[in-house]
């Protein structure tokens, strides 16, 4: 195996194991959340507990509108009138690592703990 | 004369199937939706191709001409802040890792993978404060390093069985 090849190798490992220890502990210490924050301009317009399943229109201004969904302690996006469509395509979220971001309506929903 | 119109057609026709791998790419269901970013980079088979197959200057003005374009026709200024970012990084740490000739095709795109990503990263910070970084950074350089070794074998390949041919 040659000098290059073998370099390749120890960067490849070094890269995935710095990587995946970082992933591995933000894991054991995130938490299911308990909350989806709604945040809107970059403040925060609403918070919902996500013990308790329901459905609420974002009003985003200028007839923009996102529906939030929460069921089974899970936040989603059923339906926004945006252009990407990125956030009704985006998995349901309960971690505080995730998070849905809606860039044309410049709203995201965030998971907090209680 | 010939020799230098020979040149410009392949860089043209690499910038072409540049910008339909990224249209194809973007056609791909996303890999994990809750965390953007995480992609394969399938454009930067040429950028590696280009970069080893001719050098920094054509592989830096097919990979702009490529953003400019994927950017006007289906993506928004905030992709192009993106693109613009990611790709002038990678390419840089790429032209320098070739140059110190510490690692093969493989290992250059694997820093061009990785820096690409952090670039981003940095953008988003900018343009939106986002959570969760640390976190998020871990991700994208554990993409970066799988794209990378994809894109890299595949750049290698290339070069080693058309390289001559074009």
């Amino acid at each position: 195996m040659n000098k290059k090849t073998r370099n390749d190798i120890i960067l490849i490992c070094v890269l995935i194991a710095v990587a995946l220890s970082v992933i591995l502990i933000a894991g054991i210490r995130s938490e299911k959340g308990s909350f989806a924050v709604v945040i809107l301009d970059k403040k925060e317009i609403a918070r919902y507990s996500l013990l308790e399943d329901r459905e609420v229109c974002i009003d985003c201004g200028n007839g923009d509108y996102n529906i939030l969904v929460i069921k089974d302690g899970k936040a989603s996006v059923r339906e926004a009138n945006c252009r990407t469509q990125r956030c009704v395509k985006s998995s349901e979220i309960s971690s505080t690592l995730e998070f849905i971001r809606c860039a044309p309506h410049n709203l995201d929903i965030m998971i907090e703990e209680g | 004369m010939r020799q230098k119109t020979r040149k410009l057609t392949l860089l043209g026709v690499s910038a072409a199937l540049a910008l339909i791998l990224s249209y194809a790419e973007a056609m791909l269901p996303p890999i994990w939706s809750a965390l953007p970013g995480i992609k394969i980079g399938l454009p930067n088979v040429l950028t590696v191709f280009l970069l080893y197959k001719f050098g920094v200057k054509e592989a830096a003005a097919v990979s702009l001409v490529r953003i400019l374009i994927s950017s006007m026709l289906f993506g928004s200024p905030i992709t192009f802040a993106y693109s613009i970012a990611g790709g002038a990084l990678s390419l840089a740490l790429m032209v320098l890792f070739k140059r110190l000739k510490i690692f093969s095709t493989v290992g250059v795109s694997v820093i061009g993978g990785i820096s690409h990503n952090l670039a981003q990263i940095g953008v988003a910070i900018l343009l939106f404060e986002t959570w969760q970084i640390g976190y998020y950074m871990a991700v994208l350089v554990f993409s970066g390093t799988l794209a990378g070794i994809l894109v890299g074998v595949l750049g290698s390949l290339t070069v080693k069985y058309i390289g001559d041919k074009v």
